[in-house]
């Protein structure tokens, strides 16, 4: 289903530069994708080297279990269906906490570990489980109590008080998480595994 | 592990690029304009809204343009931060996330996360209002 989206945003950009005689404009865009790509994964593949293997560290000194113990009894009501001390916990438990600090390019490493950790419970591969799903909407509602790129941002254009949005940011994120758990608690029942 | 993710990344920017480029979306904007003044929504905020699940770096591009030409303390540049600080790049986390480990059938992952984040485009709205209005 993604990628009908893709595929969708491919031809209505096609599309609209031909109708709009601006080929040659798409035409460059899809010579250059293929560089851009490879250059901003050149850029992110250091950050998530380091930080795999600072999880790797996280995971052999039990900091991860520590963290994990703390937030099971939200985790286990989150996720009912993960086994209680499962390491896929752990890996929610810290990419949770990397987004709450605002801290995208740490959190992505943790959550790409816990989707191959919540892969190994899963009984039809091609297939995405609910606790997948519960965990993917639960990262993408944003989170975030530290927006720290948006301040860093904010201050770099010379704002006045770049931390004025903390309390406003904090307000909406609550919601958005929350109207992201109670559809997911709702379309949960709707389509059992 | 980076190189199995490199043909979904591949596609997801010439995807969004392709799109942002073609300058459709100002188009449309246009003509939805009178209903969302109506509403109180400010025509320039849309596109981040629009973006934003899509692509994490075009949307901080497009709130870069918001404070350089409205300034970060503006009611736009308040209003961009805080829709910014409290949604995420849904499309691009799903793509990611299973494209990873091979999923296919994401069922109804994509139809909750972007529910999750439309609310969180509108608290961004009535929030900022109530706050700094």
């Amino acid at each position: 289903m993604v990628n009908i989206i893709w595929f969708t945003l491919i031809l209505i950009g096609i599309g609209y530069s031909f109708f709009t005689n601006n080929l040659e404009l798409a035409n460059t865009t899809i010579m250059e994708s293929a560089n851009v790509s490879l250059d901003m994964l050149f850029k992110i593949f250091p950050a998530v080297a380091l930080w795999m293997g600072l999880t790797k560290i996280a995971e052999e000194s039990g900091l991860l279990t520590k963290m994990s113990k703390k937030l099971t009894p939200f985790l286990s009501k989150l996720f009912p269906e993960i086994p209680k001390g499962h390491e896929s916990l752990g890996l929610i438990a810290s990419n949770m906490v990397a987004n709450i600090f605002g801290l995208g390019s740490a959190a992505t490493p943790f959550g790409l570990k816990a989707m191959t950790s919540l892969q190994k419970l899963n009984k039809k591969k091609d297939t995405a489980s609910s606790s997948m799903i519960t965990f993917l909407v639960v990262n993408t509602s944003g989170l975030t109590i530290i927006p720290t790129t948006i301040i860093s941002l904010r201050m770099m254009y010379g704002s006045v008080n770049p931390t004025r949005i903390v309390l406003a940011c904090i307000i909406s994120t609550f919601f958005s998480t929350l109207a992201g758990i109670i559809i997911d608690r709702i379309l949960r029942r709707r389509y059992k595994d | 592990m980076i190189l199995n993710l490199f043909p979904t990344f591949i596609a997801m920017i010439l995807a969004v690029n392709l799109f942002i480029n073609s300058g459709f979306l100002p188009a449309i904007l246009e003509y939805l304009r009178p209903f969302l003044s109506f509403l109180k929504i400010p025509v320039e905020i849309l596109p981040l809204a629009i973006i934003r699940p899509i692509s994490g770096s075009a949307s901080l591009a497009y709130l870069n343009n918001i404070y350089s030409t409205h300034g970060p303390d503006s009611f736009l540049g308040l209003l961009g931060s805080v829709m910014q600080g409290s949604t995420d790049t849904t499309f691009y986390v799903i793509s990611l996330y299973f494209g990873s480990i091979g999923i296919k059938k994401i069922r109804y992952s994509l139809i909750a996360g972007l529910f999750a984040d439309l609310i969180g485009i509108i608290a961004s709205i009535i929030v900022v209002n109530l706050l700094f209005n």
